[in-house]
């Protein structure tokens, strides 16, 4: 009888580095959209690099310990309820896995395989000043993203080209569940803001969160993104391929943020309001990790 | 696809105390559990009659698996979520009913543990950990079901007690019961939700009718009972004269939902598992459905796992598992739909079957209307 032991609730510690990440993306202020943004996300990532944040996944980083898989998605959620474009998950994943990312002070990403072009890596934040990119988990160099390739469809993801970095299949599951956690604390804000547009919004002389057609939406967007954090709670835990959790996951969370977007209406389909930022997150995130989840459905007994 | 036997090495509840409880719980279901239930490969043959089930309900309160969270000062044994939560996985993997008494063991009893008088309680509670007593619920009516608030049944204050007229339906094993946790009017002019008290009704009274209702299935687990005249003491009105819903709702969204949904797990599980590795062939246009139910049922025990974690440890629990009635009723139709549009020869009798059953599934304990409307109204926080 096998005895892995299965943790599908983040740990106190996991809870408290959440909890004052979230801190530090609300007093940032960093807006996407604003003129200022170059100056500000500088601005974070220094905050985040003085307080050590980019590093909270590395082995002994905790009391000595390497803080669980499970608390690292508890953290990648909450940050992606803000969604800065600062490249924090991605560097707390190459920091985890690599000595060479740690002895760097300035942020790291990696690259995913390309499922569309053969040997090509996409590097979230490819662009950010200062990022370098890890070539290996293992006895890995920093090399840098391709200038000039940026896909700028995600402003909090910005994703270049690169190489692609070579990494085992725990790192993987990983890079998997943290760039997921990321989106799915993206569509959980657009969630949160729905539910609250619903209960001050007033149409027929009530607020529209009082007509079931609206609460019935908004009461399976919460199912979904509650599942969906069930599932990369368990992909979390290793026991099984995480492949098919992370697309549920992530699935769930493109029906929640559209969910908001009709929420909201006529508001909700315009620029001004941004709730076009984390939905293109959710969509942005998809296409990065298709490379690793491409096929994956192929070879089951189902 | 995995198997139950796959899934069940998995310890998931990885505790010392636990894993022993699984495995004294597998032993003695294999030595107690009647051996053509436990032969029948899968939850499909598993409908015990009435008397069978009556008598593995004393099998288990002499085996200690009745009251298994209770207070051991009540006759319980003490232990917590997780045991009662292995114990319902267990026994649905052993194709065993939980038994007649569940209204006794997850709703009567625990209501009685909380708001019962020390007088009710050594009258009532040993008599459901014995299995002696069993008991039904007379909650709904034919004017009050998503609109439970709505009851009618009147409870006249008269010398010494209360008198009962009125009608109840969809109240499961009443024909077998010998006592009824019934809600009814009190009060004539209070408002809405002050105007009910929650009763124990002695099933033997006079002026009592039981007659069963037949289902688009044609089985039979539901009645309806009518109460003409019917006198209740006064000490057997549970909590204070007109309290009855509050009461009543406290225990309603006990935690009983996460150890239904893993129940409810299993026989999906085995649902899937007749799917996989029979009605729906390699290559089948069905196949996606099968992966995607596949996985959405896994995550529903994942879920309920996660939901218990979330109650033991002291954190806000009602998020998270608010979703496990919806997630399992939904899924049950879904993978009935799709046994009967595999036309699987050697099922479709199976599978016509269970598909008129599941239609149940998103009606009772709460419509899935009404459960969005609890998701939406006590956990986002929208206005009624």
């Amino acid at each position: 009888m096998t005895t892995a032991t299965i943790q599908m609730i983040p740990g106190e510690i996991g809870l408290g580095v959440a909890s004052a990440l979230r801190e530090i993306a609300e007093g940032s202020q960093v807006d996407p959209l604003a003129a200022d943004l170059p100056d500000r996300a500088a601005a974070l990532w220094g905050t985040l690099r003085d307080g050590g944040w980019d590093e909270i996944g590395t082995p002994g980083a905790v009391e000595g310990e390497q803080l669980p898989l499970r608390d690292l998605l508890e953290v990648a959620l909450a940050w992606g309820r803000h969604c800065p474009p600062v490249p924090l998950v991605a560097s707390i994943g190459a920091k985890r896995w690599s000595a060479a990312a740690r002895e760097h002070s300035g942020p790291v990403s990696f690259g995913v395989p390309s499922a569309h072009i053969p040997g090509a890596g996409l590097v979230p934040h490819g662009d950010f000043p200062g990022l370098r990119v890890l070539s290996a988990a293992d006895g890995g160099r920093l090399l840098d993203a391709d200038d000039g390739e940026v896909d700028a469809f995600a402003p909090t993801l910005r994703i270049g080209r690169g190489p692609v970095t070579q990494l085992p299949e725990d790192a993987v599951r990983e890079a998997l569940v943290l760039l997921s956690g990321e989106a799915l604390g993206a569509a959980r804000q657009m969630h949160d803001r729905a539910v609250a547009y619903a209960r001050e919004r007033r149409q027929f002389g009530q607020p529209i969160g009082q007509f079931q057609a609206v609460k019935h939406q908004l009461a399976d967007a919460h199912t979904a993104l509650e599942v969906a954090e069930t599932a990369l709670a368990w992909a979390a835990q290793g026991t099984e391929d995480p492949r098919r959790h992370v697309r549920l996951a992530l699935g769930n969370a493109r029906v929640a943020a559209t969910t908001a977007i009709h929420v909201h209406g006529g508001m909700g389909f315009t620029w001004e309001l941004g709730l076009h930022v984390p939905l293109r997150h959710v969509l942005a995130t998809r296409d990065l990790v298709d490379g690793w989840l491409d096929g994956e459905l192929d070879g089951e007994g189902a | 696809v995995t198997s139950v036997e796959t899934v069940s090495e998995l310890e998931l509840f990885a505790n010392p105390r636990t894993d022993a409880f699984r495995r004294e719980v597998q032993e003695w279901l294999r030595t107690n559990v009647p051996a053509e239930w436990q032969e029948s490969g899968s939850m499909i043959a598993a409908r015990p009659m009435d008397d069978a089930m009556a008598e593995w309900d004393k099998r288990q309160s002499a085996g200690g698996y009745v009251g298994l969270s209770w207070p051991e000062e009540h006759g319980g044994r003490g232990l917590g979520l997780y045991e009662e939560l292995v114990y319902s996985e267990e026994l649905a993997k052993a194709h065993a009913p939980f038994g007649l008494g569940r209204i006794g063991r997850m709703l009567a009893g625990p209501t009685l543990i909380a708001h019962g008088t020390p007088e009710q309680q050594a009258r009532y509670l040993p008599a459901i950990i014995a299995s002696e007593e069993i008991w039904c619920q007379g909650f709904s009516e034919p004017g009050a079901g998503s609109d439970l608030a709505n009851i009618s049944l009147r409870a006249r204050p008269v010398e010494g007690g209360y008198a009962l007229n009125g009608h109840k339906i969809w109240t499961s094993g009443a024909h077998r019961a010998q006592r009824c946790l019934l809600l009814g009017r009190t009060s004539e002019d209070a408002p809405r939700h002050r105007n009910l008290s929650l009763f124990a009704v002695d099933m033997s009274r006079p002026g009592i009718t039981v007659s069963s209702i037949r289902q688009i299935s044609g089985a039979a687990h539901f009645n309806e009972v009518y109460f003409d005249d019917v006198f209740v003491p006064v000490e057997d009105r549970i909590g204070a004269e007109d309290e009855g819903w509050r009461i009543a709702m406290t225990v309603l969204t006990h935690e009983r939902g996460i150890v239904e949904a893993v129940s409810r797990y299993v026989m999906l599980r085995g649902f899937a598992d007749v799917l996989a590795e029979c009605c729906i062939r390699r290559g089948s246009s069905l196949l996606p459905r099968l992966e995607d139910l596949d996985l959405r049922t896994d995550l529903l025990r994942r879920h309920a796992i996660r939901a218990a974690e979330t109650q033991v440890n002291g954190r806000p629990t009602f998020p998270v598992s608010s979703p496990l009635k919806l997630l399992y009723s939904e899924i049950w139709q879904e993978l009935t739909t799709l046994g009967v549009d595999s036309r699987c020869a050697r099922h479709r009798d199976h599978w016509r079957h269970e598909y008129l059953e599941s239609q149940a599934g998103t009606i009772f304990s709460g419509t899935s209307e009404i459960q969005r409307n609890i998701i939406a109204e006590r956990v986002l926080g929208l206005p009624r």
